[in-house]
């Protein structure tokens, strides 16, 4: 009886390690996938705690969130 | 270059990461000598000093800017750099003001602040923001737990008293019209972490089945021309990404398939 409480409590753990194949290829996630911090002075707080180093990816980004390269709705405002 | 594999997993598992956007680069104009341009990068060391690098470069830009204008980054290139600065082994021990957002006085334009506000970088980065108001949980003091779930949002410390909730909203840009900008309201001091994680998925993957699509500007204006090779695949990875977030089975980033909460 304990074995199969013990079982039941460990269940979902168990379904996500038997995950769906359907799972197993993933799309590129690219630019999702990095750790983004939003400063440079941030940046370089993590960096000395991990020893990584920094990457920076520059903008066009401005304050109110505009840029020229909106074209319809369903697009965002900024680039990929 | 970040939609190959070979180079955003290097980035992903060797490389803090900034969206450098123009007031935080005219802030720091000073520091390294001109702002970096749109698709412009640069790698530095670990105290923040540039790496430059030895390839010819277009335009006459400085040897330490690296992507459309200078140097490709290639996999050869980051295994130079993180063979040069290796990171501490093993996953990253996280801390959540690593990636709270601030509002910075710019040193270098009266009035102007950086990063841009929560809103621009939210809809700029595709990606719903998180505020924090009251304690934080303890499952934001847990590397494990951030491991999972800090790339999901931007985080944005909210009030500091009172109860302790997570509130989960996305910004209206790109977004279809009628859809709720609220997207889950979170009693977290009333949570385990494994339900606080749990909802924030939930959350997450609400947010990712009508995330905007990547803006086409760049594809289709006379500037964009630089890109135009990748637009193919653009499109369609953010198509196969919102095909798995309707099916459900997409994964939050930097989770493997089957692997088990760690927290």
């Amino acid at each position: 009886m304990l074995f199969v409480s013990s079982l039941l409590a460990a269940l979902p753990q168990l379904m996500l390690a038997a995950a769906p194949a359907a799972e197993a290829a993933q799309p590129a996630r690219g630019a999702d996938e990095l750790y983004w911090v939003p400063t440079l002075e941030q940046a370089r707080e993590m960096a000395a705690s991990t020893g990584r180093p920094i990457f920076l990816m520059g903008y066009s980004l401005v304050g109110d969130g505009t840029t020229y390269t909106k074209t319809s709705d369903e697009a965002c405002s900024g680039v990929y | 270059m970040l939609s190959q594999p070979p180079v955003y997993s290097r980035l992903r598992d060797g490389f803090v990461a900034v969206r450098f956007d123009w007031e935080q680069g005219n802030h720091y104009k000073d520091r390294f000598g001109f702002i970096l341009g749109t698709g412009d990068q640069m790698l530095l060391t670990p105290a923040g000093e540039p790496i430059a690098h030895d390839k010819p470069t277009q335009e006459g830009r400085p040897g330490v800017v690296y992507g459309r204008h200078g140097c490709d980054t290639t996999p050869a290139v980051l295994d130079a750099v993180l063979a040069k600065y290796p990171p501490k082994a093993g996953e990253p021990d996280l801390k959540l003001e690593w990636f709270l957002w601030p509002h910075k006085p710019s040193a270098a334009r009266r009035g102007g602040f950086y990063p841009v506000p929560t809103e621009a970088a939210a809809g700029y980065a595709r990606l719903p923001l998180v505020v924090v108001d009251g304690p934080l949980p303890d499952a934001l003091h847990n590397s494990a737990f951030l491991r999972w779930h800090v790339r999901q949002f931007i985080w944005v410390r909210g009030r500091e008293d009172g109860e302790s909730r997570l509130t989960v909203r996305r910004v209206k840009d790109g977004l279809k019209p009628g859809l709720p900008t609220e997207l889950a309201t979170l009693d977290a001091a009333k949570m385990t972490p494994a339900e606080l994680g749990e909802a924030l998925d939930r959350a997450w993957l609400t947010y990712m089945r009508d995330r905007p699509m990547v803006a086409k500007g760049y594809l289709d204006n006379p500037y964009g021309g630089w890109m135009r090779g990748q637009a193919d695949q653009m499109l369609g990875e953010d198509e196969a990404v919102r095909d798995r977030a309707l099916k459900g089975t997409l994964l939050p980033p930097g989770r493997t398939p089957g692997e088990p909460r760690p927290y």
